[in-house]
């Protein structure tokens, strides 16, 4: 068959191939799909677009784009994850290059037509599915190369996704001044390119990437771990898993992390515009903005790699005590009150660090609870915290701004509402942390020859 | 065991990784002089009819 080069057998490591090349491969998937976060670069040019009639979309329209794309990718990451533990990680990063790249020309095609539907389908839902697939896909084998840092080895790559905007953003930018300036269709043009670019960027890792062979370890590592009561020596099936205690207590972790993140994500802009009028201007916010992605992508490598020597649950249980602190603290930073830009900053730049680092750690606390077996099907089905998180976020954010506007009250006036209920939120992730104890040994799968460094199909 | 890690080629390595250092280092320059700009006070007066269009 022509693709049997994806097969997990064509994947295996040869002996002495370097397990370094495996987080270059990983950060090719991620750096690509984290072109997603950077979507807003196009919502302006969209507004701008009219068709044939004169129509043109509002801003509620264009940001459906968007939401289809995170839903989809919680949905596809909990569909597949089990598909993926079988078919190997080559196989399911070339259906995700496959389905970006793609879903990038049928997005061009919906906008040269001008139909807002075919936009839907392609970044949104096949787009979606690409990210869903290219989220999970390196996850468990990075994981099993590094079975000595797991941590480290995931915070890598998930920093990848969280760095793709800042690749994903002035790209766009560049390529929609360049078609413009030569007078073609600028945003069909755009996308047909980055869908090609970022179909090739990712094969890069589809070609890249390997398994380790069943009897590989890591030179001089003993094949044990610092020893924990939840550091698992025993794997649970993702059938099981989800029927523990613990995989919901983690997704509740997840769940208020992502949601109180979004809480400074989704407003960050106007936010410290609003909070300190007359001395934060537009461009400026912008640069806060950018700063804010730096954070969030440094944070993931930082936080997952610190949690490999201070432990997964502690390092939660510093995002849960450090994180209600600032959020209570960040509105007494506005001009009114401390008046303190490089307070509310560093305050912002120090959560969205944690927001980051709270996807990053995320698979290694799973592989902790649940053993290396399955944990690209677990993290898959774990993630559609996330995907509740991209809706139940922007609604509480939205909804308080909505209703301050609507009854003609100061915008500004919202924020220690929000910031204060993200911080309550982060209470309630502390609770659900401090509550995570070792998985009953009931939920154990059976058959213990099954190797630690080995998945399902790996 | 170290003999054989030994066996990919060190510019093997080096090149997976400028392969994706590159283009992340060129987002991230551009980012943080985006960034920096937070840190520029804005004019405190600057008349109407000599502001920036942009």
């Amino acid at each position: 068959m022509a693709l049997a080069f994806l097969d997990r057998d064509h994947s295996v490591a040869h002996a002495g191939y370097s397990r370094w090349l495996v987080p270059p491969a990983a950060l090719a998937i991620h750096l690509s799909i984290g072109q997603v976060y950077a979507f807003s670069v196009f919502k302006n040019p969209l507004l701008a677009l009219h068709g044939a009639d004169g129509a043109a979309w509002n801003l509620k329209e264009v940001g459906y784009i968007f939401s289809i794309a995170i839903a989809f990718l919680g949905i596809s990451a909990a569909l597949f994850g089990a598909w993926l533990e079988k078919a190997g990680p080559r196989r399911a990063m070339f259906y995700a290059a496959l389905c970006f790249g793609t879903g990038f020309l049928i997005a061009s095609a919906g906008a040269a037509t001008h139909s807002l539907l075919l936009i839907y389908l392609g970044y949104g839902v096949v787009g979606g599915i690409g990210l869903g697939l290219g989220y999970i896909s390196p996850v468990s084998t990075l994981i099993k190369w590094f079975p000595d840092r797991p941590g480290l080895a995931t915070g890598l790559a998930i920093m990848g996704f969280g760095g793709g905007a800042m690749i994903g953003g002035p790209l766009a930018s560049n390529l929609m001044a360049y078609f413009k300036s030569a007078g073609q269709p600028s945003i069909p043009y755009t996308f047909i390119t980055m869908g090609i670019l970022y179909f090739i960027f990712m094969m890069f890792g589809v070609f890249t990437i390997r398994v380790p062979g069943e009897d590989w370890k890591p030179e001089g590592w003993s094949g044990h771990n610092k020893t924990s009561a939840l550091i698992s020596t025993h794997n649970v099936d993702v059938s099981h898993a989800w029927r523990t205690p613990q995989f919901w207590l983690l997704w509740i972790i997840l769940f208020t992390n992502v949601t109180a993140g979004i809480g400074i994500l989704e407003q960050a802009s106007p936010m410290i515009q609003d909070l300190f009028k007359g001395s934060v201007g537009p461009i400026a916010a912008v640069g806060f903005v950018g700063l804010l992605s730096i954070f969030n992508m440094a944070g993931r490598f930082l936080w997952a790699s610190v949690s490999d020597t201070l432990g997964r649950k502690a390092t939660y249980f510093c995002f849960f005590t450090i994180g209600p602190i600032l959020y209570f603290l960040l509105p007494l930073t506005r001009s009114d009150k401390l008046n303190s830009v490089p307070f509310f900053v560093i305050a912002a730049a120090v959560l969205l660090s944690m927001y980051g680092g709270g996807f990053a750690t995320i698979p290694a606390y799973l592989k902790d609870l649940f053993g290396g077996f399955n944990v690209s099907a677990i993290h898959g089905r774990l993630l559609t915290a996330w995907s509740t998180a991209g809706i139940v976020g922007p609604l509480i954010v939205n909804g308080i701004l909505d209703h301050y506007v609507a009854n003609k009250m100061p915008r500004e006036e919202a924020y220690p509402l929000i910031l204060h209920i993200m911080s309550g939120l982060l209470v309630v992730g502390f609770i659900a942390n401090l509550l995570v104890r070792p998985v009953n040994e009931k939920y154990w799968l059976k058959d213990q020859t099954i190797p630690e460094t080995a998945g399902a199909a790996h | 065991m170290a003999d054989i890690q030994q066996k990919s080629s060190p510019i093997l390595v080096a090149a997976a990784w400028a392969v994706v250092v590159l283009p992340t280092a060129w987002g991230l320059n551009y980012t943080v002089q985006n960034a920096l700009k937070i840190f520029t006070k804005p004019a405190a007066t600057t008349p109407a009819n000599t502001a920036p269009q942009k």
